[in-house]
């Protein structure tokens, strides 16, 4: 009984179902083609009987015809719903899944202040202890408040169209807070080089200081997350010519399908190999990335060797005239 | 000369979460050792087990999730008390981990000192097994169900022959039962007793452990004769023909 309920419930699966119409479909243009050729000749033949008349046939093929495209637009609108519903499927799963990272990304510097809350509470500690606890505390705040801006700023993106007023940044002074923020948290773990920066000085661009922070730091962190303990983090930075500049973010990390360098930023999608090795995060922070550097009017590509070959992300933007 | 420490085995990978948890379990007496990633705690407790008296376990890991390496390490070992603490807070989460062998479940953010109550129940359970092992030759069998239950093998032997090894939590909640027969003990008494919980917390805890000793003392678990649930009450432990009779008669009153 059991295993005969269970072989019902395959058959309410949407693929099968969706095989099972296009069968029935495709049967149905038969029978009906069939029906109504022979139909067609049946009455050709009794009006014969009557004497010559003129020839039905052409009027015919005009209605067979128009019955076939009405049954193919009929195919195609199944076809249409039912990708669209697949694919809303495997967003809400996605989705789901991405929830609970996020939660899982809120609670944890939430559980880590807490603890160190609650000791500085319950034991008497020396003032180097103390300090080293309030220290973390502050560390992990401040990483709670990067995450909620992260989620609030997506949300902001994709549902309204906000103008705030661009001003001139330093560059050089964007990368360095985000860097300092990456390298204070693995820097004994990761290999992390700058590259370029000294040959660079002064470098000016026009954007959203809150906004283009969040980009680097997501971008930082993205390396982060995808490199193994011992692995490279390199932040280089390279002029093309006066009035443009290019920043990227190169690791060794898993690395990134050709077919997928165009997905990471999606919202929600995670690599591959990301699922494989439980790589936590919201999987917000590519595809907001992306976002901000087309709201600043520049670029941002993802390239990869392969996987376990590492990425680099390439970000363009124009650069201001520092004299002007 | 000073007693050995407890050794607990800490797996957690968020550094700064488990510098906190080093800082205060060492506090509180214990010996910590340190992992931060599912491949390396699963090679561990395959390996080494025997050197550590509980575990305190994250569930999201790089490597090998927690419930991974749950399933690994209870392949192992039966004995050794797992304590899970993690951020997934959903029930399906914390059912899934104490049916794969977790003794008890901690969601993230926690209070510390229930954490430490909780690491030290865990343990309690633990001492009692080992001081059970060592003193086995005085120990028979305990009739419990149709079967027989051999504290110091921590081993239940069925009626039909088969013996399953049980987990300290299990047994300790086996005893619960088989101290108080014929009495219907509620949840809230079953949690204080077995797991030290405050009374008002909610959890399903029990039911997911009444559930597993179900499945190794009775024949059916959808129709069981001795460990009988009692809607709204709780469970009771039966032994006696009549007060069975009576609760299945209310049951299917009801």
């Amino acid at each position: 009984m059991l295993n005969a309920l269970k072989r019902f419930r395959i058959l309410l699966h949407p693929m099968v179902i969706f095989i099972i119409a296009q069968i029935s479909w495709a049967l149905l243009m038969v029978v009906w083609i069939r029906w109504y050729i022979s139909r067609t000749n049946e009455f050709e033949a009794l009006l014969e009987r009557f004497g010559p008349h003129p020839s039905l046939r052409a009027g015919q093929w005009i209605v067979l015809l128009e019955g076939c495209i009405l049954m193919g637009i009929l195919l195609i609108a199944l076809y249409v719903v039912f990708v669209n519903l697949r694919r809303q499927v495997r967003l809400n799963q996605m989705q789901d899944s991405i929830l609970s990272s996020i939660t899982h990304e809120l609670k944890t510097p939430i559980a880590s202040i807490r603890l160190y809350l609650e000791t500085l509470e319950m034991y008497e500690l020396s003032s180097e202890e103390r300090g080293r606890f309030l220290q973390r505390s502050l560390q992990e705040l401040s990483r709670l408040q990067s995450l909620v801006d992260r989620v609030l700023l997506s949300a902001q993106l994709r549902t309204t169209f906000k103008k705030p007023i661009p001003e001139r940044l330093d560059l050089n002074s964007l990368l360095m807070t985000s860097w300092q923020k990456m390298t204070e948290r693995v820097s004994d773990k990761r290999d992390c080089q700058l590259i370029g920066f000294d040959e660079c000085e002064s470098i000016q661009i026009l954007g959203i200081r809150a906004d283009l922070q969040i980009l680097f730091d997501n971008l930082l962190d993205n390396a982060v997350k995808y490199t193994k303990t011992g692995g490279k983090i390199w932040l280089k930075i390279f002029p093309h010519g006066p009035t443009k500049i290019e920043i990227v973010v190169t690791d060794d990390g898993i690395g990134i399908e050709k077919n997928q360098l165009k997905r990471v930023f999606q919202r929600f999608f995670r690599a591959e190999g990301a699922s494989k090795r439980h790589v936590t995060g919201s999987g917000l922070g590519l595809s907001l990335a992306y976002a901000i550097v087309k709201a600043h009017k520049g670029s941002l590509v993802a390239k990869s060797p392969g996987p376990e070959k590492g990425a680099s992300f390439h970000v363009t933007f124009k650069r201001e005239d520092p004299s002007s | 000369m000073l007693p050995l420490k407890e050794k607990i085995l800490l797996v957690e990978d968020e550094e700064h979460l488990a510098e906190g948890l080093i800082f205060n379990l060492t506090r509180e007496g214990f010996d910590i050792e340190h992992v931060a990633n599912g491949e390396e705690a699963a090679l561990l407790l395959t390996s080494r087990a025997q050197d550590f008296h509980a575990v305190v376990l994250d569930l999201m890991l790089p490597g090998l999730d927690g419930f991974q390496i749950l399933q690994q390490a209870r392949l192992v070992s039966r004995s050794i008390p797992i304590l899970v603490l993690s951020a997934r807070s959903t029930e399906a989460d914390k059912v899934r981990a104490l049916e794969l062998g977790a003794d008890d479940y901690v969601t993230k953010p926690f209070s510390l000192k229930e954490l430490i109550l909780r690491v030290r129940s865990i343990l309690k359970r633990s001492q009692w097994i080992r001081t059970s092992e060592a003193n086995s030759d005085k120990d028979g069998g305990l009739t419990f169900g149709d079967g027989q239950f051999h504290r110091g093998s921590m081993t239940y032997f069925r009626a039909d022959g088969e013996s399953i090894r049980i987990s300290p939590t299990e047994a300790s909640l086996l005893l619960i039962f088989h101290k108080k027969p014929n009495i219907i003990l509620s949840r809230q008494q079953l949690l204080k007793d077995v797991w030290q919980y405050e009374p008002g917390t909610a959890t399903r805890t029990v039911d997911v452990f009444v559930g597993k000793l179900r499945r190794i003392i009775e024949k059916s678990e959808a129709e069981p004769k001795h460990l009988i649930s009692v809607r709204g009450a709780g469970y009771a432990y039966v032994t006696d023909q009549d007060v069975r009779d009576n609760l299945q008669s209310n049951r299917s009153k009801k």
